[in-house]
């Protein structure tokens, strides 16, 4: 090969890399990721719904009579409703039998936590049937407790 | 007029400022899809979809297909096992991996009927499913039952649940089945003593008896199953039992530096990296701590080592720790600073010593036996001109087998405190190997609760952007901007489940700093093709830390193709000289200005 072919084999072979390097250049990514953080606030929200695990919360009544109160039923709620001045008139059965009618499960025959995941779930602060109190540390803990619904 | 706009402006400025758009978001402006609320539920749709779960990397199934290498699709196959949600029938050899990962997945988001159901199945396969024979091929070829360490945490959590519910009987049980698991880290006396043997030549002045003690001390040093069994032998009232526990709550044993070179291979120094001695002394193994301490937090941080194959046809299995920044936790109650979680127990450490024999001596027979077919095979293929030496190579892989519990923690790291009855918000900050902030993995707990009789057992696992208030998203980089025309391009590739007619949110991105603006606009962007947006988080972990993003305007796409997406500005004024983002992402408010709560805790210190 002639020196003059060669420098056009390499001129050529060089102007082509270069063109070959912008394009690529020109067809970088437009798509960016975006990853702000802001934490929760230290200050807790208010609690809306009170429930066994968090403990009852006076002045509250049945959620399934008009209230915010998600408490499992006891004798001791019982009590604790009544000093408020609510369901006077009714005592445990028939209270649970409320919820029974409904179809709302309580809790679960082997005794564990299903965190509002069952087939009877969501909790019924969220349309379900399921009052099953939620487990501490959880997000639907939180969710149950401020009433918000989560979105996915 | 332009005294008039300034005006607005400044109106607008002071509307922003008192609606709180520059502080931390209240509670009531948290969006109903931001992690903070919605980060269970998208595990379980993981679950439900039968997707994977935690995982660093998955390959598809065309990347499978077009792997040449047996050895490496054999890994790929392991590794995306290793993490899948996807419900296998009992016949297939994989099936207890998917009992794993859900399990764990149930665990976490607090549904226990399903975790335990889950982890009783995969303890009982695990532990009492018999192989039929060896098998000549890769070890994948086998079902699998975990390393002693794998089942080892089965019963641990197991036990967990089951002190959470209350039935200590069944959960001392389990917290003494986990520590027998970890007995198994033991090697048979024959290999104990070629072991003790290597270890006299290699330590100067040691013992083989010094050896035989490291390894008792090694197959009997599962801190986390001891701390929990002393409390469960306190709710017992063996009181006696609980303070034998509570003493080997604070064992610790050097893994030999021989030992590890052989179990971690190449990644020994990461693997040193991730199984540090923890500081002497347990604070939390006291026995005043276990009477007095009402709320007691288990932090589980990282995620498990993972496993490679190694050495002359891949036929050994190495562990390689799986890297993950957070490695500090400090506990805060209602803003008060309470202490720095003690390192209670490392997975890393308790793989570390595992002694491996008769599984390494079968795979390296298996290894020569394909060398061998294949010096064969090619004395074949001269004589009837096949490609039979070929065959062997691709098809016969005798690699080593790498699945393991990919959704396991690394660590558990633990805190206790005495803390006043009623409800309280638990803060946990985070913190890398040096000490910096991590605040992606801040979390908040609101409401929870403790009470005078009865301790709180809260069990967290740190993971990014759990309790992040706002979600993370794509950004397309505006293309052009034509004022005359109203008119703006993007590339529609770039934002998912676009339409015509939709608005969609015009923002400006801005780091503080015009040399971090830049460095964003050159290596922010999504690699074509490659959707691992690991490094992508790191960056916002370490360099973009002060971030804001301003919505700037709408604009409502008018046409649509493959590649452009044109778009009229509805709402906003934009100036042609500045780079804008269009997103799909409903902002949730007009300004998101990154905010943690590192500064304010910490001056309370």
């Amino acid at each position: 090969m002639d020196r003059r072919k060669f420098l056009y084999v390499l001129g050529g072979t060089l102007t082509s890399t270069i063109v070959g390097f912008i394009s690529g250049c020109a067809k970088k990514s437009t798509q960016y990721y975006f990853n702000p953080y802001v934490a929760k606030n230290l200050d807790s929200p208010e609690l809306v719904h009170c429930f066994t695990a968090i403990g009852h919360k006076r002045g509250t009544k049945p959620f399934i009579l008009g209230g915010t109160c998600v408490c499992t039923p006891t004798e001791e709620l019982l009590k604790a409703y009544h000093a408020d001045g609510f369901l006077r008139n009714y005592n445990l059965r028939r209270l649970v039998a409320e919820y029974e009618n409904r179809g709302i499960v309580l809790a679960h025959e082997n005794g564990w936590q299903c965190n509002n995941q069952c087939k009877q779930g969501p909790h019924i602060v969220f349309g379900g049937s399921c009052m099953v109190s939620p487990t501490i540390g959880t997000q639907n803990f939180e969710n149950v407790a401020t009433g918000k619904m989560p979105r996915v | 007029m332009r005294c008039m706009r300034m005006m607005v402006l400044a109106f607008s400025l002071l509307v922003l400022l008192a609606s709180g758009a520059f502080a931390n978001f209240v509670h009531k402006d948290v969006p109903d899809d931001s992690n903070a609320i919605a980060f269970d539920q998208r595990l379980l749709l993981l679950q439900a979809h039968e997707e994977y779960i935690w995982p660093d990397a998955i390959y598809s199934q065309q990347q499978i297909n077009a792997q040449q290498s047996n050895m490496i699709k054999d890994g790929w196959i392991a590794h995306n096992l290793s993490f899948t949600l996807k419900a296998l029938p009992r016949e297939d050899n994989n099936f207890v991996l998917p009992l794993l990962n859900r399990g764990l997945l149930n665990y976490s988001t607090g549904n226990y009927d399903k975790a335990y159901r889950y982890l009783l199945n995969a303890q009982m396969s695990m532990e009492d499913l018999k192989q039929k024979s060896m098998t000549l091929a890769g070890e994948r070829a086998k079902i699998f039952k975990g390393e002693h360490y794998e089942r080892a945490m089965v019963s641990f959590y197991l036990g967990l649940m089951l002190y959470e519910k209350g039935d200590y009987e069944n959960a001392r049980a389990m917290f003494s089945r986990t520590l027998e698991c970890d007995r198994e880290t033991v090697p048979d006396q024959k290999r104990l003593d070629k072991l003790a043997k290597q270890y006299v030549r290699n330590i100067d002045g040691g013992s083989e008896q010094e050896f035989i003690n490291i390894y008792t001390t090694l197959g009997n040093d599962n801190r986390l199953a001891y701390y929990m069994l002393a409390r469960t032998y306190k709710k017992l009232d063996q009181h006696r039992d609980s303070e034998i526990s509570m003493d080997h709550a604070d064992d610790w044993q050097d893994v030999p530096a021989f030992v590890k070179e052989e179990s971690c291979g190449v990644f020994v120094d990461r693997a040193d990296s991730f199984d540090i001695r923890p500081p002497s002394g347990n604070p939390y193994a006291a026995k005043e701590r276990l009477e007095k301490d009402n709320l007691v937090v288990l932090i589980q941080m990282g995620f498990a080592p993972a496993k490679q194959a190694s050495g002359w046809e891949g036929r050994k299995d190495i562990l390689a720790p799986r890297e993950y920044p957070e490695r500090k936790a400090v506990l805060y109650i209602d803003g008060e600073r309470v202490g720095e979680a003690y390192p209670l127990f490392n997975l890393m450490h308790q793989a570390a010593p595992t002694v491996r024999t008769t599984k390494d001596t079968a795979q390296t027979g298996k290894a020569a036996g394909k060398f061998a077919v294949g010096i064969f095979a090619a004395v074949v293929d001269q004589f009837i001109g096949t490609d039979l030496q070929g065959v062997v190579q691709d098809k016969w892989s005798v690699a080593a087998d790498t699945r393991r519990w990919g959704s396991l923690p690394n660590e558990f790291k633990l805190i206790s405190a005495q803390v006043e009855p009623g409800l309280h918000t638990v803060t946990v900050l985070f913190y890398d190997q040096d000490g910096n902030p991590l605040p992606h993995y801040e979390q908040t707990h609101y409401f929870i609760p403790a009470k005078k009789d009865k301790e709180t057992f809260l069990v967290l696992r740190s993971l990014r952007d759990k309790c992040n208030t706002v979600r993370d998203f794509y950004g397309s980089k505006m293309q052009s901007y034509n004022a005359k025309k109203n008119e703006i391009v993007f590339n529609a590739g770039d934002l998912a489940g676009i339409q015509v007619g939709q608005d969609l949110d015009i923002i400006a991105f801005d780091l503080g700093d015009e040399k971090l603006n830049q460095q964003f606009m050159k290596e922010g962007y999504v690699q074509p093709g490659f959707t691992k947006i690991t490094f992508l988080k790191q960056r916002f972990d370490q360099q973009y830390k002060q971030s804001t993003v301003t919505r700037v305007g709408v604009a409502r796409i008018s046409n649509l193709t493959k590649s452009k997406a044109v778009c009229t500005l509805v709402e906003g004024n934009l100036d042609p000289k500045k780079t804008y983002f269009i997103t799909n992402y409903n902002l949730p408010m007009p300004v998101i200005k990154d905010e943690n709560n590192y500064d304010t805790l910490q001056k309370g210190i």
